[in-house]
């Protein structure tokens, strides 16, 4: 599982972007075509994505089962298209709630500082001790398997990076002249937090949460996948994969369609925040490594 | 420096005695899971239901009723002494099982590193000299797909090429090179998805800086301006992240080692997971937090070595 590293472009230069951005379209169609799916997927879906059927199971995909059935007959083609449901919807939940957490956590230490800073800083560091998939892993011990813990303990590991990030930003930006000038001009510290600094703390943030979908998408799969998350029959694409391993000497379509799933959704993800990255914060461009 | 070291050393202790704690907590957060699960896996089986009576035993035995500071402390002191208790479903020491399982998770973590950096530190080289022509733009797009792959789809997709159509790898087990190979190109590709960004950006920033073009200004080839003065530079960044990934590998490979039946740490806190064998999860988790803190202080260390701003300058 790989965590979010931000790399320095700072020398991309135009032909680049050019090639870059017509990725970016695609991209961007990759991640509407999904969330049109998400909506849409009883109109989309041929069958019932939980329906068992087992004198149809294991069939190789067909005109009918365009990605043929799993072990219990179901049809592989329309679980996966409930499945960009379940992906999406923790990815979203996840990146809300944990970015929300986050910036608010952010500019109260980075805009108050001393004590408050200190103690929201050693939380965010004590966090970081572990690798996330651990923490991650030991709050669904504690909570029990299934896709909500997931959810819970993903946002959990997840606030810190913002946490960090928006704090750094605050402090950079509390010194500029125009907040100096807001508070000459008597507004209220809520106001200032608020109204100044948070607009310009956005742009990185929105970097980092779009290359995070992708991360949380790869994780909440894996916890699935590992039997964590998702639990029966719920078409979820990393419990389909592991699914899968059982039958994959006779039938590897149940391994391999899942698993394209995540991994179109997690590229599209990532892709469209390389390119915001370019396009909204030259700062970052210059190297950070998170 | 010493100064450095010192501050440095004691962040370290304090984050894992930390680590302890959130384990510690994490795990007898939900009131009266402990006492059923102490006797389901050890006494009763998985199956009964344990009535009152046993519950109160178990909870006497076992000192549960205790305050959580008074269990946290009574756990530290053991663990501090080398007792990490004894797991509920193998019933033998939790030292013993991890001792037996680290060598397997060292051998693959370290093995997949270096693979990884055999691949990415060339490609990152090749990347950032021919920066925007094909070559480069194909290796910006394959480290995208692989950092975007999950690696369990990845490892599964390798057994079905390379173990069950083209038959040249065993599909799981442990002991031989062959046995090994799979599961480091798994991890090691997706490492180097990473790292091939990292030199191909480094790389990129030292080839601006004056000094090189001083060494092309003074006449040198090409070819040494770019090995002798440039990758060298450039290696920096790309041995930290190297190292912060390694230190991940020592227990974020749970995933794959479960792919592959790898018997290593992460296996097993997989497995105790889903068995809630819990003095055997805290055992893991305090083992990869140890070893990752440990890794994070080496590389923090190496790198003070190396670049004399952070020795004298801001502190942590």
């Amino acid at each position: 599982m790989h965590d979010t590293v931000m790399v320095p472009k700072k020398f991309s230069t135009f032909s680049l972007r050019t090639a870059n951005s017509r990725i970016t379209a695609l991209s961007a169609l990759i991640i509407l075509l999904l969330v049109f799916t998400a909506i849409a997927a009883p109109v989309i879906a041929p069958h019932d994505p939980v329906a068992v059927d087992l004198a149809n199971k294991l069939k190789a995909p067909s005109l009918n089962y365009p990605f043929g059935t799993d072990h219990l007959g179901r049809c592989i083609f329309s679980r996966v298209i409930y499945g960009t449901r379940e992906s999406l919807k923790v990815s979203l939940i996840v990146v809300s709630i944990s970015a929300s957490i986050g910036i608010l956590l952010g500019l109260v230490s980075g805009y108050f500082g001393g004590l408050t800073d200190e103690l929201i800083m050693r939380a965010v560091d004590i966090m970081l001790a572990f690798p996330s998939i651990i923490l991650a892993l030991a709050i669904i011990t504690a909570l029990g398997p299934g896709l909500n813990n997931v959810i819970l303990a993903l946002t959990l590991v997840h606030w810190t990076s913002y946490a960090r990030l928006v704090r750094g930003e605050v402090l950079r930006i509390k010194e500029k002249e125009f907040v100096e000038s807001a508070r000459a001009m008597g507004n209220s510290q809520l106001r200032i937090m608020f109204r100044y600094i948070l607009p310009n703390v956005m742009a990185p943030v929105m970097v980092v949460s779009t290359l995070d979908v992708a991360h949380v998408i790869l994780s909440a799969s894996g916890l699935s996948f590992l039997g964590l998350g998702a639990q029966p029959p719920t078409p979820e694409w990393g419990a389909m994969v592991n699914d899968g391993r059982e039958f994959i000497r006779t039938a590897p379509h149940l391994t391999i369609f899942p698993g394209l799933a995540i991994m179109i959704t997690s590229l599209a993800f990532n892709w469209l925040g390389d390119w915001l990255r370019d396009a909204l914060d030259p700062r970052l461009r210059e190297g950070r490594i998170e | 420096m010493l100064l450095y070291i010192s501050k440095r050393l004691a962040a370290t202790v304090l984050v894992i005695v930390a680590a302890s704690m959130l384990t510690f907590l994490i795990l007898n957060l939900i009131p009266g899971v402990t006492p059923i699960m102490i006797l389901k896996y050890a006494f009763i089986g998985l199956e009964e239901v344990p009535n009152d009576s046993e519950i109160a035993t178990i909870i006497e035995r076992f000192n549960l009723n205790d305050p959580l500071y008074k269990q946290y402390f009574r756990w530290l002191m053991e663990v501090l002494g080398g007792n990490l208790g004894t797991s509920y479903v193998y019933g033998l020491p939790v030292s013993t099982l991890l001792l037996s399982k680290l060598p397997a998770t060292v051998l693959l973590a370290a093995t997949s590193t270096v693979f990884s950096l055999v691949i990415s530190i060339p490609l990152g080289i090749v990347s950032a000299i021919n920066r925007n022509t094909l070559i480069d733009h194909f290796c910006r797009l394959g480290s995208l797909f692989f950092v975007s792959m999950p690696n369990f789809w990845l490892g599964l997709i390798l057994i079905i090429i390379f173990s069950l159509k083209l038959d040249l790898f065993p599909v799981t087990g442990y002991g031989k090179l062959e046995h090994l190979v799979l599961p480091c190109l798994t991890l090691g590709s997706g490492m180097a998805a990473v790292t091939t960004r990292v030199m191909r950006s480094s790389m990129l920033e030292v080839l601006n800086q004056d000094y090189i073009i001083t060494a092309r200004a003074k006449g040198l080839s090409e070819t040494i301006v770019i090995f002798r003065h440039a990758v060298r530079n450039a290696l920096l960044p790309v041995i930290t992240v190297a190292g912060l990934q390694f230190g991940h590998l020592l227990g974020g490979s749970v995933i794959v080692e479960t792919v592959f039946s790898w018997p290593g740490v992460g296996k097993l806190l997989v497995d105790s997971i889903l068995a809630r064998d819990i003095p055997l999860i805290q055992g893991c988790i305090l083992l990869i937090a140890t070893a990752y803190a440990l890794i994070n202080l080496f590389v923090d260390l190496f790198y003070a070595l190396l670049d004399p701003k952070i020795r004298y300058g801001r502190g942590l």
